[in-house]
């Protein structure tokens, strides 16, 4: 997994191989760092994620959640894998982050 | 909050660990770690198996020493575990004496009786290992938060509603469903908009306990398919919900999709009823597999005879010992559990007269595993259902043990109103008691009038088409010579000598159209089989418990071919859900303000009932609220004569099953043989 944060009001976070309790910590560690920061949107690159685990999945739903005290944050779920996609679309998330073809 | 207690304070083989909290029983996550506790009120020692996933064999087995015993509970954390990449076991030592009832056996590795998720079967179907053998079934850890986003149980009135009978595979197994992931969780909520088209708003899924659809598989007579546990009344996990149901069970996130399900149900206005198995386990007679309790604490979980056999008051080999203190206790955890972390609205209790046996398998009065679920506070708005029988000769519909809580599956109102139906005479009464709510067997002064549950079919049995086009059960496919089944089914398979082809298969649409018409216009809560909406069949197999295959999935084709029975039963809820006097009041008004009875019975003539012939007149009434139901099951047409209505009502015809029925404007409609007709009173607008 690889985190590239780009400075103000957005963050892009790039994923790569296995979001699952392994690594969901790592992530969640990065996504605490930009609390209070004032961000409001999050881009999750995930042309290489190859797999996501519900750990991963509770880390994402974290950062529409509760980085910002204001309002939800607007994520951004860009290239993913038929086999992400699907566990979104089956736990009944896929509304509620974008995703980017 | 920093905890004292949050640290290790042991060690075995390199795992970090400290006595753990007796309750919750289960594995939880706790801060750093996993807390594991069970208990046994017989075994002398207790280990816990880790397992990485799919691995055959534990990375480690740690003894619960004796500072990890509290009472008969052993419990431990466990610090550092990757919860989601492990699988836990428990192994259990003690007395093997099969006459004291006790079966420990150190070499096997069981099931947490409280494990919230299991993994063995993922994949619906798929349970295969490398060698060819079937994947062990074993525990998992459930991480189990859930954003809910607002919801709650819909605490729907329960005379308001009107209850579809599911089973969530076979609602969408079949190619013709459309859905994305066939046979799951998700693939129900696909069809959630179907749902609400058709007007129900309960659901009542067929188990979905984790059960195992290998128990007991072989291929057909024929060689051509897999004969699976596909109802699965057969419990592996009490409280997990089952893995090859969810498109995501693969990934272990069951729990979400299902509660994903369940949220979005009730968001649109349908609750979730369950459809509960209590009275026996997947461990079968004394030649079944030990799976859980058997290796746990055998004479606790289990009726014995004194000389350790199984009882089987189930008919399926063992008989779970409902009124043990301790057996009860977990049963009320396992609905406390669903009720508040799944948010189900309520429960059907298969064969429910078990429970109400005590430990030697005798009735007793007042059952206080019963009674417990009538008051408990957290099932305080759960609607409990009794199917009011067992496999040990118990029959208590009428006189199941209610403490103004239970209703019942109405066995007795499916029977009458079938032969009612196919012509059988001297079937008025009974169905004139049954379409009133069946007060001659559940007096409302005690009962209330919800007590019964209306049903003219369900799983078990023929689904309504069949009902009309069979006379026998058909169920060699089961592989059981046709033995299986039940042979009482008061069906007729509508052939009339002359008739052609077209002319039967149109009597038997128009005998749906009956049969639905009866259904969804009694007082009591109407429940209707998935697909009969649209015509479904089973070919005449009455005893699907085994055909996971297009015998038992509903074929969404029929949906079309059958579209004007939808439409039937879409106007026919429609009318329920807008027609107070159909619903049952909660309590006994006497009459309405216009003088009417809220319930008449009338025949051909009205106010003249003959409750001995094949022609029936019911009206319903409310204030200012009129439906009237006529049903002539005889061979030949007839004017039925309606009943003077208030000044400044009229009656108007609402729906028939038959486009032949005239309504003559005379205050007498022609009933054609075989049919029925609902007409409802409308206020004359004029002054």
């Amino acid at each position: 997994m690889e985190f590239v944060r780009s400075a103000g009001e957005k963050a892009v976070i790039t994923l790569k191989g296995k979001l699952d309790y392994a690594t969901a910590g790592n992530l969640m560690d990065e996504l605490r760092t930009l609390e209070g920061t004032g961000i409001k949107r999050i881009d999750f690159e995930c042309a290489d994620l190859e797999y996501i685990s519900s750990a991963g999945i509770r880390a994402m739903v974290y950062s529409k959640q509760k980085i910002s005290r204001n309002a939800p944050v607007d994520v951004y779920v860009h290239q993913a894998c038929k086999m992400v996609q699907d566990v979104f679309t089956a736990t009944g998330l896929k509304d509620y982050f974008t995703f980017v073809e | 909050m920093l905890r004292v207690d949050s640290y290790p304070t042991h060690e075995y083989e390199g795992m970090k660990l400290r006595p753990g909290h007796v309750l919750p029983f289960g594995a939880t996550i706790v801060e750093g770690g996993v807390n594991f506790s069970i208990s046994s009120s017989n075994a002398t020692s207790c280990s816990l198996a880790l397992f990485r996933r799919h691995e055959p064999e534990p990375y480690v087995v740690i003894p619960f020493n004796d500072g990890f015993r509290i009472g008969d509970v052993f419990a431990m954390i466990v610090y550092d575990l990757d919860y989601e990449d492990t699988e836990y076991g428990y192994i259990f030592d003690g007395p093997n004496d099969f006459t004291a009832g006790h079966w420990f056996d150190p070499t096997k590795i069981l099931i947490d009786p409280y494990t919230k998720i299991i993994s063995g079967r993922g994949v619906w179907g798929e349970g295969s290992q490398e060698d060819g053998e079937l994947r062990p079934l074993r525990s998992r850890i459930l991480q189990n938060d859930f954003d809910w986003q607002g919801d709650a149980p819909l605490e729907t009135p329960f005379e308001d509603l009107v209850i579809y009978e599911m089973h969530v595979r076979g609602q969408t197994a079949h190619p013709s469903s459309g859905v994305k992931y066939p046979g799951t969780f998700a693939a129900v909520r696909e069809k959630i908009p179907y749902l609400k088209d058709l007007g129900i708003n309960a659901v009542e899924l067929l188990p979905i306990y984790e059960f195992d659809e290998f128990e007991n598989w072989r291929y057909s007579p024929d060689g051509s398919t897999k004969l699976m546990n596909y109802w699965g009344y057969s419990t592996v996990g009490f409280f997990a919900p089952k893995a090859g149901f969810a498109a995501t069970g693969h990934l272990g996130m069951q729990a979400d999709e299902f509660k994903t399900l369940v949220r979005d149900l009730h968001g649109n206005g349908l609750e979730v009823l369950l459809d509960v198995v209590f009275n026996h386990t997947a461990e079968g007679n004394e030649n079944g597999p030990y799976i859980s309790f058997r290796g746990i604490d055998n004479k606790t979980y289990y009726m014995l005879t004194p000389d350790g056999w199984y009882y089987n008051f189930s008919g399926t080999g063992n008989t779970l010992n409902c009124n043990n203190p301790v057996v009860r206790n977990m049963i009320l955890d396992c609905l406390r559990y669903w009720a508040s972390e799944y948010h189900i609205d309520g429960f059907r209790f298969d064969l429910a007269s078990i429970l109400g046996r005590d430990q030697t398998g005798a009735p007793m009065d007042s059952p206080p595993l019963l009674e417990n679920l009538a008051f408990d506070p957290v099932l305080g708005k759960c609607k409990l259902i009794a199917e009011a029988w067992d496999a040990g000769g118990m029959y208590q519909v009428g006189t199941f043990p209610s403490w103004g809580r239970w209703c019942e599956w109405n066995g007795k109102y499916r029977d009458d109103v079938r032969r009612f139906l196919r012509g059988d005479p001297g079937m008025t009464w009974v169905t004139a008691q049954g379409m009133q709510g069946s007060p001659h067997i559940y007096d409302p002064r005690y009962r209330g009038n919800c007590a019964s549950v209306n049903f003219i079919t369900a799983h078990d049995g023929f689904t309504m088409m069949d009902l009309f086009t069979y006379n026998e059960k058909q169920n060699l496919a089961n592989g059981e010579d046709n033995r299986d089944g039940s042979n009482d089914n008061y069906s007729w398979d509508c052939r009339v000598p002359g008739a052609t082809e077209e002319e039967t298969n149109a009597l038997r649409r128009k005998m749906v159209k009956n049969a639905l018409t009866i259904l969804l216009t009694s007082l009591g809560v109407p429940m209707l089989l998935a697909g009969d909406e649209f015509g479904n069949s089973q070919r005449g197999n009455n005893n699907t418990y085994c055909q996971d295959n297009d015998i038992s999935w509903l074929n969404w084709e029929d949906l079309e071919r059958n579209r004007d029975i939808f439409e039937y039963a879409q106007k026919l809820i429609a009318l329920r859900k807008s027609r107070r006097c159909l619903r049952s009041p909660s309590s006994d008004h006497g009459d309405t303000k216009n003088g009417y009875p809220p319930v008449s019975y009338h025949g051909v003539e009205p106010w003249k009932a003959d409750m001995n012939g094949k022609m029936l007149g019911m009206m319903f009434c409310g204030d200012d609220d009129f439906v009237y139901v006529g049903m002539n099951m005889h061979w030949e047409g007839n004017d039925f004569g309606l009943p003077d209505l208030p000044g400044g009502f009229y009656w108007s015809m609402y729906v028939a099953s038959d486009e032949a029925v005239t309504d003559k404007g005379d205050g007498a409609v022609y009933v054609t043989p075989r049919s029925t007709m609902i007409m409802t009173a409308t206020k004359d607008p004029r002054p």
